[in-house]
């Protein structure tokens, strides 16, 4: 198929409970977890039970009462936010995690030839449009109309921990031909404590990564 | 400058040895060291570990395995000579699969501040912090767990740790005798890991590195006898300027005379050829005229360089190097990445991409063959 | 669709949890399934879902962001770069030994698992002002090669060396380590026939 990544993101999300005042950008370049970096107020929005973030090299933190997401946009930078959650977490290793997001997301643009093929490919447009007996009537060009608009798969692991696999593909936008394609890799943190959240994070972000990205190339080119 | 030929094609026996036969086969990928010892009877010794490039196996379980071994039955035992992770890569692998072997190793390490130093480091897939200890802190843990405490047993100088006497129906003893480290070595090593320990805090991020000390002093040079033949295998024993220490301690302790040990004819030089590694009195005083050498290659630091094989053929009849230092073989890159990578880097060595074997079978009677595999250099 | 599942499903889009049901099959919506165990347990939107940088975020089309976008005052603005990174390679490194203009770094493939690993020298020049603190025998690093790209940034070769930043052991870990270790002592040299 013919297509062009518009851009990747990777983010790590945490579900638990977190103190967001702790997430300062101090707190990161104290503890030597973010190197030095001249940050402004607008880099910034720290009020109370919300923090967010904008981190060196196009990387973005947000910390609620219950949920920790930190993502790259480029993917130089995704192997790092690992290392970024790792050294945060062994410093608070007393929160509680109880779920794990490991999220992989592109926006690709389609050819017009293959952005009708794709969708009718994913979920075949007969089924809703015979359905409809109105449709039949219609004029061409608001027949053109229909279509996918999203469509959520969820796939069981493959492995020993609880949770899932859920992709999401969903237009962006009709005019430019742009979907967003995401893959939420989601675990459930069984001790709902930090160490095990390490150890899951640690042994499969680079692997969740590999699969993502492969699997989301084998969609589009199946 | 001397000549060299590279082996064109491996003359490796694939055979096991006859059962008067011993064997010394050395193996060495560019980074990493491997002996595998056969002593007679069908019984084999392991010195070190280091993995195939192709396999990732030990290589010493796949050359055993490749000649039809019972690794569980027929090793009798594994030295680990030090802890540097080119001599000890695949030694958890090695321990759990011979069952019947006991482990040796050098006396530095049977210490608290070693047991400390591999408790603080746990297992770190994420960054391989702990890549250096990984195997010793393996081993441990699992004689720990298992309570098997009698197959480990530490080695240090003057010690006759293995003394192999068969039975009826041969006449070749064999034995091996630690040369180092002595009591002053193992005692400056223990104190280089409290400080090492003493260093670890929060200020001090992670690294990846030798958890040893850079001297190798506390690494085991064994003598290891077959009958009336016999080699000097060097390990990365390294010069020291104090007499009580590594090689100069050999010397003064006068151990050869003392326990009667013929000099060797075969020497497993030291410290991949170097210089660090290279005192004239181990030719003099510990081998026959005209020795036998073998080396492994360091291809990090381009050992031996030509001026340490110069030295060390001046002392030698022969002298085989499992690589050639000077190969460099093309990496699979894209296009793009290899004009970066020209452009970018001063220099490159690629390494291990083969093993190269050195394998020495003498008989009863003091005969000895030699062979060689493909990726060897012989001088 | 059964009346209950009607009802539930009208109250809940009243209530603005719309999202609940979002993704269940039809049959649990009946309300005698609902007492069993549920065969789908994670039918409800996972909170691991997707960063979501505003708390109204949609998702939008680079081809029409501006540089800085501002969903309203109660979020931070995203500078969105007009290009994505296309890797043609990664590598893990240890630096092996260094000086002040040389660096000597292992390298292991990350892309292509069977290259054997690499030594190189490289300029220290390579490295950021910010990472060149971090430069220490043993320090890690990633090295990654690639195209940058974009609507209105045409192609360029990229490389990019990141230290990585490895937190040191806590007094804890440390005391910690230290009790395990007498256990060990006591065991394997000071003749305890079993581990405490």
């Amino acid at each position: 198929m013919n297509y062009k990544t518009i851009s990747t993101q990777a983010d790590i999300v945490l579900v638990g409970s977190f103190n967001p005042a702790i997430f300062h950008p101090e707190w990161f370049i104290r503890n030597k977890i973010i190197a030095e970096w001249n940050y402004t107020k607008d880099d910034l929005l720290f009020v109370p039970d919300i923090t967010q973030v904008s981190l060196p090299s196009e990387q973005y933190l947000k910390v609620l009462l219950n949920q920790f997401s930190i993502k790259a946009m480029m993917p130089s930078d995704f192997l790092g936010l690992r290392d970024i959650v790792s050294s945060t977490f062994s410093l608070l290793k007393e929160t509680p995690v109880h779920q794990i997001g490991l999220n992989y997301t592109s926006v690709l643009k389609l050819s017009d030839e293959d952005w009708k093929k794709f969708g009718k490919k994913l979920a075949p447009i007969e089924v809703w449009t015979n359905s409809a007996e109105y449709f039949s009537e219609l004029d061409d060009k608001k027949k053109e109309q229909a279509g996918l608009c999203k469509l959520v798969i969820n796939l069981p692991r493959n492995d020993e921990l609880n949770g899932f696999i859920r992709s999401t593909l969903s237009v962006n936008s009709f005019e430019n031909r742009e979907i967003t394609f995401s893959i939420n890799n989601h675990i459930e943190i069984e001790k709902k404590d930090v160490p095990q959240m390490l150890d899951i994070l640690e042994s499969h972000w680079e692997e969740s990564l590999a699969f993502s990205k492969l699997y989301m190339d084998k969609i589009l080119n199946a | 400058m001397q000549r060299s030929t590279k082996i064109s094609s491996s003359t490796i026996r694939l055979n096991q040895p006859d059962s008067n036969q011993a064997e010394v086969s050395l193996f060495g990928p560019g980074v990493g060291e491997c002996i595998v010892l056969h002593i007679g009877e069908g019984k084999w010794f392991i010195i070190d570990s280091c993995r195939c490039p192709k396999t990732k196996q030990p290589i010493a379980l796949s050359y055993l395995n490749s000649m039809g071994v019972n690794v569980a039955e027929s090793v009798v035992g594994i030295l680990l000579t030090h802890w540097h992770k080119d001599h000890i890569d695949g030694a958890f692998d090695l321990f759990t699969s011979c069952k019947n072997a006991s482990l040796y190793f050098s006396h530095a390490l049977n210490s608290r501040e070693m047991f400390h130093m591999c408790a603080l480091h746990k297992k770190d897939v994420f960054a391989n912090t702990d890549k250096e200890i990984r195997e010793f802190k393996s081993i441990i843990d699992s004689i720990f767990n298992s309570g098997e405490k009698g197959r480990l047993i530490p080695v240090s100088a003057n010690h006759v740790f293995f003394d192999y006497r068969d039975s009826a129906q041969s006449t070749v003893n064999t034995k091996m005798v630690a040369l180092t480290p002595s009591p002053v070595s193992t005692t400056e090593a223990i104190a280089q890991l409290a400080d090492q320990i003493s260093q670890a805090g929060p200020s001090n991020p992670k690294l990846r590195k030798n958890v040893i000390g850079k001297e190798n002093i506390n690494a085991v040079a064994i003598w290891f006898g077959f009958g009336n033949w016999s080699a000097l295998l060097g390990s990365d024993l390294e010069m020291s300027t104090d007499d009580d220490k590594s090689w100069k301690s050999i010397f003064k302790s006068q151990i050869y005379q003392k326990l009667s040990l013929s000099k060797s004819s075969l020497y497993k030089v030291a410290h991949h050829g170097s210089s660090n590694g290279h005192h004239n009195d181990i030719y003099t005083r510990l081998l026959s005229n005209n020795p036998t050498s073998i080396a492994t290659a360091y291809t990090p630091s381009n050992l031996p360089k030509r001026s340490d094989i110069d030295r060390i053929k001046s002392h030698c009849s022969e002298l085989t190097v499992t690589r050639d230092i000077n190969s460099n073989t093309k990496l699979k890159l894209d296009p793009m990445v290899e004009r970066e990578l020209k452009a970018i880097a001063k220099s490159r060595t690629v390494l291990n991409e083969k093993i190269g074997h050195i394998q020495i079978r003498i008989t009863d009677q003091g005969t000895v063959t030699s062979e060689a595999s493909e990726s060897c250099v012989y001088y | 669709m059964p009346e209950q599942a009607i009802s539930l499903s009208f109250e809940q889009v009243i209530h603005g949890h719309s999202s609940l049901i979002e993704g269940q099959p039809w049959g649990l919506l009946n309300s005698e399934k609902q007492t069993e165990k549920s065969a789908f347990p994670y039918a409800h939107n996972p909170q691991t879902k997707f960063f979501d940088l505003s708390l109204t975020e949609t998702g939008t089309s680079h081809a029409h962001t501006p540089n800085k976008r501002f969903k309203n005052q109660s979020t931070i603005p995203v500078e969105l770069k007009d290009y994505t990174e296309d890797l043609k390679q990664i590598w893990d490194g240890t630096v092996i030994s260094f000086n002040e203009d040389t660096i000597k770094i292992r390298l292991e493939d990350k892309i292509t698992l069977e290259n054997p690993e690499t030594i190189v020298d490289l300029s220290i020049d390579e490295v950021s002002s910010q990472d060149r603190p971090l430069i220490k025998e043993g320090a890690m690093l990633f090295w990654y090669i690639g195209y940058r790209e974009g609507n209105k940034h045409p192609r360029e070769r990229f490389s990019k060396i990141c230290f990585r930043r490895r937190l040191g052991w806590t007094d804890k870990e440390i005391e910690d380590a230290n009790t395990i270790a007498k256990e060990y002592e006591n065991f394997f040299i000071n003749n305890s026939s079993q581990p405490a």
